[in-house]
Order: C-alpha cells, then sequence, then structure tokens
C-alpha cells in the first residue's frame, strides 16, 4: 500500500501536466469561437480594463499620423459631398421637382480599440464599447482608411472583432473598376497584405486598382475602401489570387467605426428564409 | 517567504509586460517571451507540482489577453514540467544554488539550458498555432528569431540584476 502511494507521488507532476493539458487543449479545439465563453477572453471586465488604461497611455502616439489621414479623409469626403450637392441641384434645375431624400440605411458608433494584436496566427481586436452601447454580432467596423473587420463577441462594455488579419474572416469584395467580386482573405504572412481569392480568371485589372465592399452582406455598405492590387499569383484552374496591399494600418489602430444596417435583421431574415 | 513573494510580483510583472509592450513588438515575426524568462526563473525549491500549475495560471493569464484560449496554457505548463529535467541533464542532480541564472550558473551551463527550454517553448507554442495556419518555412524562421531575441532578454535580465 506504502509502495503504490509512493509511486502516485511520484507521477504526481505528470498526472497533474496531464489534467492541465487535457483542460487546455479543449479549450484549445472548441471548434466555434461563439460558443467560447467572453470570461477567458479580452471581453472580459477585468482584462477589458487593463487594456483602458494601456490604450488611455499609448492611444497618443501616433496621433499625428491618424490626425493627417483624417484630414485627408475629411478633404475627400467634403468634395465628394460639394460635387454631389451640385449634381443633385443640377437635377433639380432639370426636372424641376423636389427629390424625396431617401432612408437612411446605414449609422455608425466611434469605438476605440482597446486591444488588438498583428503577430498572431489569428487575430482579434478588442473595443471599448459593448452590448449596452448597441454594440451586436456580425456588425462591420472600418476606420478612416478602410474595412478593419467584424464584431465577433459582445460582453456588456466591450466587444471582440474578428480582424481581417484572421484567416477565419472571409469578406465579400470587389474590384472597383470592373465590379468582378471574390473574397478577402488573410494567408497569415504579414499584416499589410490579404489575398482577394476566387476572382474569375477573365478580370481584367491593374496593379494599384482599388478594392472596395460589395454590399452583398448585411454587414458593410457598398464602396467601404478595402485596400489596392499589389501583384498576383497564378495557382492555375479558373480563378486569380491577388495580393492586396491593405488600406487599413493595423499597427496602429486607435479610433474605429461600428457600422449599423438599420435594415440588417430584415434583410437577414429573408435571406434565411430560404433554408 | 520574501523570495517567493517577490518571485511573485515579478512573474506578474513579466504578464503585464508580455501582453502590453513585448507582444506589440514583433520583429520578423518573432515575440520576446518575457514570461517565460519568468517562468524558467521559479526558484528550484518549490514543489514540480507547485511548478506545473503556476506555468498554467500564467499561461492562462496570457491567454486571456491575448485571446488564445489554452495555447499558452498548454505550452507554459508542458516547459514547466520540462523545466527541471533538462536543468539537471545540464547541471546534474546536486544542485547547491536555488536561483536560475547566469551568476549562479555560469553563462555557458546558462545559455544552453535557456536555449534549450526557449526552442522547446517556442516550437510547441508555434506548431500548437499551426494547426489552424500551415506555412513551414515562416513557422520555423519565427521560431528561430523566437528563441534568440527570449535568450537575449533573458542575458540583459541577468546583467542587470547581478550583484556586483
Amino acid at each position: 500500500m506504502k509502495d503504490l502511494l509512493d509511486k502516485i507521488v511520484k507521477c504526481l507532476p505528470l498526472i497533474i501536466w496531464l489534467a492541465l493539458t487535457v483542460l487546455s487543449t479543449t479549450l484549445l479545439v472548441q471548434h466555434n469561437p461563439y460558443q467560447r465563453s467572453i470570461w477567458f477572453g479580452s471581453a472580459n471586465a477585468l482584462v477589458g480594463s487593463v487594456y483602458d488604461l494601456q490604450s488611455n497611455i499609448t492611444g497618443y502616439f501616433g496621433l499625428r499620423n491618424i490626425n493627417e489621414d483624417l484630414l485627408l479623409r475629411n478633404g475627400q469626403l467634403e468634395e465628394e459631398n460639394l460635387l454631389l450637392r451640385q449634381q443633385l441641384q443640377a437635377y433639380q434645375d432639370q426636372v424641376s421637382l423636389e427629390i424625396e431624400a431617401p432612408q437612411q440605411q446605414y449609422s455608425y458608433t466611434i469605438a476605440h480599440v482597446v486591444g488588438n494584436s498583428i503577430n498572431l496566427a489569428e487575430n482579434y481586436i478588442t473595443l471599448d464599447k459593448g452590448r449596452l452601447d448597441g454594440i451586436r454580432q456580425d456588425l462591420g467596423v472600418a476606420d478612416q482608411n478602410g474595412v478593419i473587420g467584424l464584431v465577433a463577441k459582445v460582453s456588456e462594455h466591450y466587444s471582440l472583432v474578428l480582424s481581417v488579419l484572421n484567416p477565419k474572416l472571409r469578406l465579400s469584395v470587389m474590384l472597383q473598376n470592373s465590379s468582378a467580386y471574390g473574397s478577402l482573405l488573410w494567408d497569415g504572412a504579414d499584416c499589410r497584405h490579404a489575398m482577394l481569392e476566387d476572382l474569375p480568371r477573365n478580370v481584367h485589372f491593374e496593379v494599384g486598382d482599388t478594392v472596395v465592399t460589395t454590399g452583398f452582406t448585411s454587414t458593410f455598405p457598398k464602396d467601404v475602401p478595402v485596400g489596392r492590387v499589389k501583384d498576383w499569383v497564378d495557382r492555375g484552374g479558373s480563378f486569380l489570387s491577388i495580393r492586396i496591399e491593405l488600406f487599413a494600418d493595423f499597427n496602429r489602430l486607435n479610433d474605429v467605426h461600428v457600422i449599423f444596417n438599420e435594415k440588417q435583421e430584415e434583410r437577414e431574415l429573408l435571406q434565411n428564409s430560404l433554408d | 517567504m520574501n523570495t517567493y513573494v517577490s518571485y511573485f510580483l515579478g512573474l506578474l510583472l513579466a504578464v503585464m509586460l508580455q501582453v502590453l509592450l513585448f507582444n506589440h513588438l514583433p520583429l520578423y515575426g518573432g515575440v520576446v517571451f518575457v514570461y517565460v524568462v519568468a517562468l524558467v526563473k521559479m526558484p528550484l525549491n518549490v514543489n514540480r507540482n507547485v511548478q506545473i500549475v503556476i506555468g498554467f495560471l500564467i499561461g492562462f493569464l496570457i491567454d486571456m489577453f491575448t485571446n488564445t484560449h489554452g495555447m499558452h496554457s498548454l505550452t507554459a505548463c508542458t516547459l514547466m514540467l520540462f523545466r527541471d529535467p533538462i536543468l539537471h541533464l545540464y547541471v546534474g542532480k546536486e544542485i547547491s544554488y536555488n536561483e536560475v541564472n547566469m551568476s549562479s550558473m555560469g553563462i555557458q551551463q546558462f545559455t544552453r539550458f535557456a536555449i534549450t527550454i526557449f526552442a522547446i517553448h517556442a516550437l510547441l507554442l508555434y506548431f500548437i498555432e499551426a494547426f489552424t495556419l500551415f506555412n513551414f518555412t515562416v513557422i520555423l524562421f519565427k521560431i528561430l528569431v523566437s528563441v534568440i531575441l527570449t535568450w537575449l532578454f533573458a542575458l540583459i535580465w541577468d546583467f542587470s540584476t547581478m550583484k556586483k
């Protein structure tokens, strides 16, 4: 009896290790990320508040660059606004008729990035807004430069965003000039590039062409910028893979906007009603 | 008791440094694993069962911050399982000191031990990560860079805390 007890005590480290390995492996291989408890991730209140503290300090770094980006974007939008106003005015004059403004479909809310990774195989971003701010699953997230990702999980005060730099995210995107579409996928190589897959071979494009979202899914409106064509890979078959240089700089994300689609529910209900 | 408390506080500091600073400073895809350096330096007279459990808990804490569910907990507890045997492999069963550092082990032995244990850790970590994404040469390169960076960090740590 004493012998047996001695043996068990001797093997105890191995037994403990085995138990902990089983525990962490179960955590690791749970397939559906949505089922993973918020408690174990950065959307948990304690971890979130540590990240909050950090972003309060580091949020000021790189503000000059971000400011420049914003001014540039602001200028572009103002120009566009002016142009559209002029066009609208011209049309109104032509048909001499009051045109009813279309109902606004998309609205935005600003959130701060409090946690972000770029060097893992699967990257997530933590935002400081959650369920109480109206954030819910599957909302699109973008910043002033372009698409950032998709809300994967929300807690009361925080939300977890599936970054473009995560192979689990597939976005429907298209070439702005030709309207040919494919899906955007990250190949895990580096944080500045992603791949545009499943693009038909006969599509004409050039290096530097802009890639935007399609609006096929209810998460992003049409024409949100994603990146520009860098080069392409020919893997045979009837599809091409294009390497996209992303507009969003994942190295220094600071403020992003979460995109609400007022008609998302209606659209999803319709699309799901066929199944 | 005092050494344990200061070690524990150092461990927590290492975790914070890891998630708040070093995870955001990847060099060619490799990362300095500060918390691994801290774990490896756990006093030698700590019970091995406790060592493994602490390794798991620290890994779990890192996982919470990086959303890598189970990845770091698995590697860290495995790391602590291997630490003592590997140390004995290089310096023999009889160890007169209690701290794992350069001044007590000598730079040569410390380097051998550190490179081995960091390599085990990085191999495990990156291959577990690669379950979902496979790119062999890139991963090997990341492992190499991480091991060298972590080793350099361990040297700097020891030089800066060495008693004259």
